[in-house]
């Protein structure tokens, strides 16, 4: 039953007034309760709006006051990876990386695949519009399309509007010089590691967050003369392949390295393997005659020739039913100066067998010759050489055949010959000013004069005189080796060399050039040996690279038969 | 009956409604301060931008320079546009050589003057 609300008259205030005793009356208030029911609704809802109010102004003071901005720009990809620049000895820029834009879509917002694929084609002739239609209807949510984009392009495909498209700014690896130095300083892969050269031997130096530029020991001016002259001597004798080497003697930084047919690191995803070889550090090559001053060394050290003593180079050498020919018949005995003036195999062989097998693998040892060469680049092949050292092996490697070794490597040993005797690795990188030069003791500084003398001799009168270079005091060798083919040697198929390094007086600069299967050229008499070919290169690069370095010039130079000078300056 | 507040009572809400004051007022200073941090963070990202960009612009300027100045461009432009070529070594003289020169001149000099004299 609903309960009645007693109604009170005008008058009779309440039951409790002095009327109390009379008669009440009693009747229902609909109205009283709605009101009493709204008001109970209005506290409800200003409760509730006040609620309300207070989380808007909680959450917009969260918001304002405390909460940290968001990035500004979040369309930016702003952890864009970076990768120091490259520089030469003088500073002078070779590798850099420069931000590209690269394209990328999202097939989930592709209207029409066809339409998409026919106008991004348009201006990007080069993409498979099949392969990319394929693509845009994956449905996945993210596709790249091209990546490091010119700027043109990227403003073409901007033109487009298409909604599916965005752009991603990416760096790119820039090689200005193009192909100068392409073998030292390798490439890239697209995300910019390190995969070939000194880009991969200093990957993580280059990576690393706030590098500085890497400083090379490469003189670009020195690389350049190398190239261009050993190019332009490829041409003319029609050479297969050609490397070159110029090594400071005194610090063994690498001044100059190539290798060709060589390669744009800009565009090294289409360069040939052939290419892209190392052949300097990383062909391996019998060498032939330029392992002689090795031998003469070994002669000096272990004592084994008398001073003005004449070698029996007339006669003839069997070892293990094996003749030892001379490529320049000599009919008389020769003393140690003409046996590597006249680069007499039957003179080295004579030396060698004289010190012994034992005595010439612990100099080759000494030299760096039977291991790869220390270096930073990963291009550095380890040598071949017979794992049983015989008689026929110590006479065949004394002229510089029976083992297998890169330019470097011997350019290496060489060096090490001419500058006191020290052993010093190669590099790449350049020496900071004031830092010690490691170094190894491998020959006498004795040994080291007379090697520099003996070769001396070969320069002014011997088969290195096309290398000649009037004023800066050459010493050379050539080396002439028939290349092996299918077991046997093959006398059309050569590899000439020639190893020069100057001044005499006091050697700083080593200069190696090597000629894959090189033929005989108009006015070279038909021969294609090395005194023909790689020795007039190692002049020519001599006489163009001597002034850059500094290199002071000598007046007027005349040497005697013992190698010593008999007037200068 | 009460007609109006006591003194404790009037402190208090004087002091609620300083209290309030200073809330407010803080609120509103630390708005403006966030509101100014966020306008000077937008100019430093601004600024940031900019020398982004001005580096890019720098790095590829030194790539171009490195280009044009490329040995083998500027070889071929030698000899294209002024015919120039490698000195060779034999162009290039030492200053004794230019002195030992001199000398040798001045010594033929005198030898043609000495036989002229004679005849």
């Amino acid at each position: 039953m609903k309960e009645t609300t007693p109604i009170v008259l005008p008058g009779l205030a309440s039951e409790k007034s002095f009327l109390s005793n009379g008669p009440t009356l009693s009747a229902r208030d609909d109205e009283a309760q709605h009101i009493r029911q709204a008001r109970v609704r209005i506290i409800m809802g200003i409760i509730l709006f006040a609620v309300f109010s207070v989380l808007l102004i909680s959450r917009l003071a969260e918001i304002s006051l405390l909460r940290a901005p968001k990035s500004l720009l979040p369309m930016v990809n702003n952890q864009i990876k970076t990768r120091a620049d490259i520089v030469d000895r003088n500073g002078a820029l070779l590798a850099t990386s420069l931000d590209t834009y690269s394209l990328y879509a999202d097939p989930r917002k592709v209207w029409d695949a066809v339409a998409s694929t026919e106008a991004i084609t348009s201006v990007l002739p080069d993409l498979d519009p099949a392969t990319l239609e394929e693509r845009l209807t994956s449905g996945k949510a993210f596709i790249w399309i091209k990546r490091n984009l010119t700027p043109k392009e990227r403003q073409l495909v901007f033109a487009l509007g298409l909604p599916e498209l965005g752009f991603q700014i990416e760096p790119k690896r820039v090689y200005p010089r193009g192909r100068l130095a392409s073998h030292v300083l390798g490439f890239t892969d697209i995300d910019l590691n390190g995969t070939a050269g000194a880009e991969r031997a200093f990957d993580k130096k280059l990576s690393a967050k706030d590098a500085r530029a890497l400083k090379l020991s490469i003189d670009m001016r020195v690389q350049f003369a190398l190239e261009d002259e050993l190019g332009a001597g490829m041409d003319k004798f029609g050479a297969k392949a050609a490397a070159g080497v110029v090594l400071n003697i005194k610090t063994g930084e690498l001044l100059a390295m190539t290798s060709l047919p060589d390669f744009d690191p800009n565009r090294s995803g289409a360069a040939l393997p052939n290419n892209r070889l190392n052949r300097a550090s990383y062909q391996l090559y019998e060498l032939g005659s330029t392992f002689k001053p090795i031998t003469m060394a070994l002669a000096h050290e272990t004592g084994v020739v008398k001073d003005g003593e004449k070698l029996p180079v007339h006669k003839k050498i069997v070892i293990q039913n094996k003749s030892i020919i001379d490529d320049h018949p000599v009919y008389e005995p020769l003393e140690i100066y003409d046996v590597l003036a006249k680069s007499s195999n039957r003179g080295a062989t004579i030396m060698a067998l004289r010190a012994g097998g034992d005595a010439q693998q612990d100099l080759l040892r000494r030299l760096g010759l039977l291991k790869r060469v220390p270096m930073e680049l990963q291009e550095s092949a380890a040598p071949l050489y017979a794992k049983e050292w015989q008689d026929i092996t110590t006479a065949t490697v004394s002229y510089g055949h029976g083992i297998s070794v890169t330019p470097l490597a011997l350019a290496t040993a060489l060096a090490t010959l001419l500058n006191g005797g020290k052993y010093i690795a190669p590099t790449i990188e350049k020496h900071k000013i004031g830092q010690a030069i490691q170094f190894r003791r491998a020959v006498s500084n004795a040994t080291s004069q007379h090697v520099a003398d003996t070769m001396r001799y070969v320069v002014t009168n011997g088969t290195g005189r096309n290398a000649a270079v009037s004023g800066y005091e050459l010493m050379g060798k050539t080396g002439t080796a028939e290349k092996l083919v299918d077991g046997v040697y093959d006398k059309k198929r050569l590899v000439t060399s020639f190893v020069a390094a100057f001044p005499h007086n006091d050697p700083h600069y080593l200069v190696y050039v090597l000629y894959d299967e090189p033929k005989a050229y108009e006015g070279s008499w038909g021969y294609a040996t090395a005194g023909w070919n790689a020795a007039k290169i190692a002049g020519a690069v001599v006489e163009r690279i001597a002034p850059v370095l500094g290199v002071r010039k000598v007046v007027k130079t005349a040497v005697l038969k013992n190698g010593k000078e008999g007037a200068h300056q | 009956m009460r007609y109006g507040l006591t003194t404790v009572e009037k402190t208090s809400r004087v002091g609620w409604y300083f209290a309030m004051a200073v809330f407010v007022g803080m609120l509103v200073a630390l708005y403006a301060i966030k509101a100014k941090t966020l306008n000077a963070k937008t100019r430093v990202h601004s600024l940031e931008q900019t020398l982004l960009h001005e580096k890019q612009a720098l790095q590829l300027l030194s790539a171009e320079i490195a280009h044009l100045e490329s040995p083998e461009r500027l070889r071929r432009l030698a000899k294209e546009q002024l015919g120039l070529q490698p000195t060779s070594i034999s162009r290039t003289l030492t200053l004794s050589e230019a002195a030992n020169n001199l000398a040798r001149r001045d010594e033929k000099a005198r030898a043609v003057q000495k036989s002229g004299g004679a005849q």
